[in-house]
């Protein structure tokens, strides 16, 4: 296994180096566009529209000449190249700060995950850990939930210790048990093989990348709208330049993602045979993959991911993590193909299926035990998909922090978390719900009087539990709360306004 | 927030569709995808409803999309008389002002002439029936 991880952090130095040589010539092209715009604009600093004089250019330049003919004869297009490439080596550092230090939080709630605990899902809670354990990693990562019909999953985390997996609804939907056991091995193994840090700092610069051409390539509609017809004088070198820029801002996140393909291709299939490793079932693995290439939605996780990316330059995105590289159908006949669960069963399967060799070092073949695939075990008879899909529901409805009153009509009403009726009516049945709240506790006076001094103390509530199951309620304050069918504390604080809340359970006076 | 009033919203759930109902003027946001199961649970003709809805857009709405915040554009949906409902520019999904979802539904599956037309605008109109105010029923 080593040798395979080694040569892929090798791999990743370099790409990462090269993507950001990638985010530097952008930035220095912009900000030799920008200079040069400046620089024509107003020289001197004195804003004059339209110019007084055009200091730029004496000769003019043949178009190869390019970017250099521009530079030399713009000293503001000089300026603004150093200042341009200054800057992105300066953003190039700061990412990698920011990747290093909360890298995988920035992503998470890029992707608008949410963190969840073992009583929202304990399917997928167990899952992970069994996974866990059997890659053997030092201990459990965070475990996310991204409301998102799409097949999803991926993993973060710049340092082992923060990892987290993700995985979208969607997924939780469709996949059995297995399956999801399949996908969340393949995100173990990721982590395993020290790809989680490598994919964090990508996609962070990768999204800056994109976020720069496309802040460019906006400002330039603006701007072309405004001084069209006053280029009068401009220079031909500075429109060259001009072109160059925007052409190498249509490319650069296209090339991003081509550089992080080239590299992520042996990452997902080690991952796949860490996954068989893990489980010992890569039939399931291989469903499951059939089932999210199956999937017709477009790629929805990028779209989760558009507040750090701002557009969507290429419909794939990082949904290519697991959909579109490399070939999906090419890692589920591999996966079918596995003698026994071992790294050289699955070595033996890919050169069966490709033709080519290599996939795992010698080194770790060698050393590679063999262990038997899995029985399968027996389908339930009628897998209740309905019944899956009803907990998903909920368990989203949970971590979206919804207030939720079901109606005797069979319609569930959902108050979303800033929502301050105290009552609704149902559009169906028209029968009107006081929203759950947890009641003020009278408190007697002198105890009132003696609390008095320290009025910052929230009052103390109570709230009456309805019936054994997930129940939704709001604070004196406003913040929406629940307790789960395991809550068996007599009390509770407001997570929000600390206040306690003392919980009767259903039935007691 | 309601994109037509600036009422509150609040999510109805009905067999695993979720619908955007706005308490004050009871219109109805449909996220992508959500109102062509609503339409296949009532028999209707999914296919169809998205061929409709699929119209190519007349104006510029003022409401925004829920959840893009970008302007909807205002699509007429079946003929004589057609509906005017409002769709997200990137797809997120559409808004209804109350009373339009049954019409919707009918100008997407044949018309009121046909038997699915009636059972799927009967199902969609039980399913939304109670409207306290609602200027289209009085
Ligand atoms: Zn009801
Ligand atoms: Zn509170
Ligand atoms: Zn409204
Ligand atoms: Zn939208």
């Amino acid at each position: 296994m080593w040798e395979a991880i080694e040569s892929n952090r090798r791999r990743s130095r370099v790409l990462i180096v090269l993507m950001g040589v990638v985010l530097v010539t952008l930035g220095a092209l912009i900000g030799a566009t920008v200079g040069a715009a400046v620089g024509t604009a107003t020289p001197e600093h004195e804003y004059t529209y339209p110019p007084r004089r055009a200091p730029v250019p004496r000769g003019v330049s043949p178009p190869q000449q390019g970017v250099f003919a521009a530079l030399a004869a713009d000293p503001g297009a000089r300026a603004g190249a150093g200042w341009g490439a200054l800057a992105a080596g300066a953003v190039c550092l700061l990412l990698w700060g920011l990747a290093v230090g909360r890298g995988e939080s920035v992503l998470l709630s890029a992707a608008n995950a949410r963190r969840i605990e073992k009583s929202d899902a304990p399917q997928l809670w167990n899952v992970v850990e069994e996974m866990t354990i059997a890659a053997g990693l030092p201990r459990m990562p965070a475990v996310y939930i991204i409301d998102d019909a799409a097949l999803n999953a991926f993993a973060v985390g710049y340092r082992p210790e923060r990892a987290a997996v993700a995985v979208t609804s969607g997924l939780l939907k469709r996949l059995d048990r297995d399956e999801l056991q399949g996908v969340v091995a393949h995100e173990i193994g990721h982590i395993r093989n020290a790809d989680a840090r490598f994919m964090t700092l990508a996609a962070v610069m990768m999204g800056t990348i994109a976020l720069l051409a496309e802040l460019f390539l906006r400002g330039l509609r603006h701007v072309g709208r405004g001084r069209r017809s006053s280029s009068r004088g401009g220079g031909q070198a500075a429109a060259i330049l001009l072109l160059i820029t925007i052409v190498f801002a249509i490319l650069a996140p296209l090339a991003a993602q081509l550089l992080y393909f080239s590299c992520s291709r042996r990452r997902e299939y080690l991952a796949d045979a860490s996954a068989a490793r893990f489980t010992r079932y890569p039939a399931a693995l291989a469903s499951a993959l059939e089932k999210i290439e199956r999937q017709a939605q477009p790629a929805e996780m990028y779209k989760a991911l558009a507040p750090l990316l701002i557009v969507n330059p290429l419909s794939g995105g990082l949904t290519g993590l697991w959909s579109t590289h490399p070939p999906t159908r090419e890692r589920i006949r591999i996966l079918r193909s596995m003698g026994d669960a071992g790294f050289a069963a699955y070595e033996r399967a890919y050169r069966q299926t490709t033709g080519r060799r290599a996939c795992i070092g010698a080194r770790t073949l060698a050393a590679a035990d063999t262990a038997p695939l899995r029985e399968p075990p027996p389908r339930p008879v009628a897998e209740d998909a309905a019944q899956r899909a009803r907990q998903v529901g909920e368990l989203l409805d949970r971590v979206g922090n919804f207030v939720v009153i079901g109606c005797a009509c069979g319609v569930r009403l959902k108050l979303p978390p800033g929502d301050r009726q105290t009552q609704v009516t149902c559009p169906r049945c028209g029968r009107t719900h006081a929203v759950p709240a947890a009641e003020a506790l009278a408190i007697p006076a002198a105890a009132a009087a003696a609390v008095a001094p320290r009025q910052k103390a929230p009052p103390p509530m109570r709230y009456r539990r309805r019936g054994g199951g997930w129940e939704s309620f709001k604070c004196g304050c406003g913040n929406p709360l629940q307790v789960g069918p395991a809550f068996s504390a007599p009390a509770l604080r407001c997570s929000k306004c600390g206040a306690r809340i003392e919980v009767v359970p259903p039935g007691a006076a | 927030m309601c994109p037509a009033c600036g009422g509150p919203l609040i999510v109805v759930e009905f067999e695993g569709v979720e619908v955007d109902h706005c308490c004050a003027c009871h219109g109805l946001w449909f996220d992508a995808g959500e109102l062509d199961v609503l339409v296949s649970l009532g028999g209707g003709d999914a296919e169809r409803l998205r061929a409709a809805l699929a119209a190519t857009p007349t104006e510029r709405s003022g409401r925004r999309c829920l959840r893009c915040g970008r302007r909807l554009q205002t699509v007429a949906v079946g003929d004589a008389p057609s509906v005017q409902v409002e769709r997200c520019r990137v797809g997120h999904g559409f808004w209804l002002d109350a009373g339009e979802l049954d019409r919707v539904a009918l100008a997407a599956t044949g018309g009121a002439g046909t038997p699915e037309g009636r059972a799927v605008a009967a199902f969609l109109a039980e399913l939304f029936r109670y409207r306290v105010g609602d200027s289209t029923k009085g």
